[in-house]
């Protein structure tokens, strides 16, 4: 079955579908493997989608980026970093802090609601006290 | 006076989805409603055109409706959802965040975010709408009801300017011209554009070039991957035209010999839609919605065969009894999406099912 599907009569397309092919085969046969000189050209450029990727929610994903604690020490200016222990504490606090950054990030997202939810009610409530009248 | 206001994560120039807003502002207040877009952000020059979406408090309203176009995540979502307003959304497809990457971590994020929102959103309508057949079977899905498909209400006016002098001066000549039009982001694959035309150049005829129209904004890092693919190849004479004014992009079409979409998601394709419009034959590679779109019209590709798809392009090109073929059943797809008339009373009966 061809690659192509058109509103022209079945017979017509099958025609340009085999012309195609016999075009690629003429080419290859006159020129070699133009395909694999085409990959090797372009070699892993269009692999981006392979990349790692880290399965994190974006709340998360702003606090780690947005949020620096305890920046790293700059090599090329001679800074010294602290120690193992040191380094292994601060990843765990890092973490901590981070969560607890989507935490107050979520608390505020119920807070902002509730508010919306008084507003409303106020409405109302203002709403009956004028009919009431 | 019943409102119906419009929110919008960013209202951009020549995006298909902001220029569907504007084209429903202007039917909202024809029909009598009083209408604004509000937006968390504003492109450049824009910023008359909408306001901020924290402005809206001012007027929501149970008796006003709230017309949310849905794309990307946003702040928009969590604020729409806990509006008193009746709410309908518009549903434009949003992009698999697994599109994104290795090419942008932010927008990757923001897509993934986006299918939780839309997650949370069901239920929560008094109506959905979406673009096509594709995009409402995937709300239905997700366990939305009263959801219905309306093609995108399409501006024609807008094609029909005088296309910009300075782009046909400048390529008006023998040479053929590909041409795809749509953001520069993975999931449109230009790369596989690219590809098409390195074959078509170096194999078929010497004498042609692609034109590439859409912004990299979103994603800049996709822009040097296929400038680089481009350098790989040793292929000249393609042109990156970025943003372009409507005047330019009408140039573009008019100067193009084949539309070539390699497109790997789409909810709708509105370029689809203008090129089958302005009479240029469509090949197309067949993902998403763009068969519903073409509905039978243009030439649709199962499979990526790079030289195949070339040949085709030069056949679409010398084979005059093709061409016309081809153009005369787009012509006919095209007059669906023009029934302007039939398409706003439609969305207006939808509008007005709520308000009442």
């Amino acid at each position: 079955m061809g690659i192509f599907k058109a509103d022209i009569p079945e017979k017509k397309l099958a025609e340009i579908q085999r012309e195609i092919e016999q075009r690629i085969e003429n080419r290859k046969a006159k020129l070699g493997d133009v395909r694999s000189a085409e990959k090797e050209a372009i070699g892993d450029l269009l692999d981006y989608g392979r990349a790692p990727v880290d399965k994190i929610s974006y709340e998360l994903y702003l606090a780690r980026k947005f949020v620096k604690i305890f920046p790293e020490a700059d090599a090329a200016a001679g800074e010294r970093g602290p120690g193992l222990l040191m380094r292994l504490l601060r990843k765990v606090m890092r973490r901590v802090l981070r969560q607890q950054i989507v935490f107050n990030q979520s608390v505020l997202g119920v807070l902002e609601e509730n508010e919306q939810r008084l507003t409303r009610l106020e409405k109302k409530l203002t709403e009956k006290d004028s009919e009431a009248r | 006076m019943t409102q119906v206001h419009q929110f919008l994560p960013v209202l951009d120039r020549g995006d298909a989805i902001g220029n569907h807003a504007m084209a429903l502002r202007g039917l909202f207040r024809r029909a009598g409603f009083a209408s604004d877009i509000y937006v968390w952000r504003a492109g450049k020059g824009l910023k008359r055109e909408c306001l901020p979406y924290q402005e809206h408090r001012a007027v929501s309203s149970r008796e006003n409706v709230a017309v949310f176009h849905f794309s990307i995540g946003s702040p928009l979502s969590a604020y729409v959802r806990n509006l008193p307003d009746k709410k309908v959304m518009i549903y434009h497809n949003i992009t698999p965040e697994e599109h994104f990457i290795g090419v942008s971590e932010h927008v990757y994020y923001i897509a993934k975010a986006g299918r939780k929102e839309l997650a949370s959103l069901a239920g929560r309508l008094d109506l959905s709408l979406c673009d096509s057949e594709f995009n409402r079977k995937e709300l239905l899905d997700l366990g939305y009801d009263n959801v219905h498909a309306v093609p995108v209400l399409i501006d024609f006016s807008l094609l029909d300017v005088r296309p910009d002098e300075k782009v046909q001066m400048r390529y008006k000549d023998a040479w053929k011209n590909l041409l795809f039009v749509g953001r520069l982001t993975p999931n449109k694959k230009q790369e596989d554009v690219i590809r098409v035309f390195y074959y078509y150049k170096k194999f078929i005829n010497p004498r042609s070039r692609l034109f590439l129209v859409g912004t990299p904004r979103q994603t800049p890092r996709y822009l040097t991957i296929l400038k680089s693919l481009v350098e790989r190849l040793g292929l000249p004479d393609v042109v990156f035209r970025g943003q372009v004014t409507q005047s330019e992009l009408v140039a573009f079409y008019r100067l193009a010999d084949v539309f070539l979409c390699m497109s790997e998601h789409e909810g709708f394709g509105v370029p689809l839609v203008e090129a089958m419009y302005l009479g240029v034959p469509v090949i197309a590679f067949d993902a998403g919605a763009i068969a519903e779109t073409l509905g039978g019209a243009g030439v649709l590709v199962r499979e990526k065969n790079h030289q195949a798809i070339a040949e085709m392009v030069d056949l679409l090109i010398a084979d005059g009894e093709l061409r016309s073929r081809i153009l005369e059943r787009q012509k006919q797809r095209s007059r669906d999406f023009q029934k302007i008339a039939e398409l706003e009373a439609r969305l207006l009966s939808m509008i007005r099912s709520v308000t009442n």
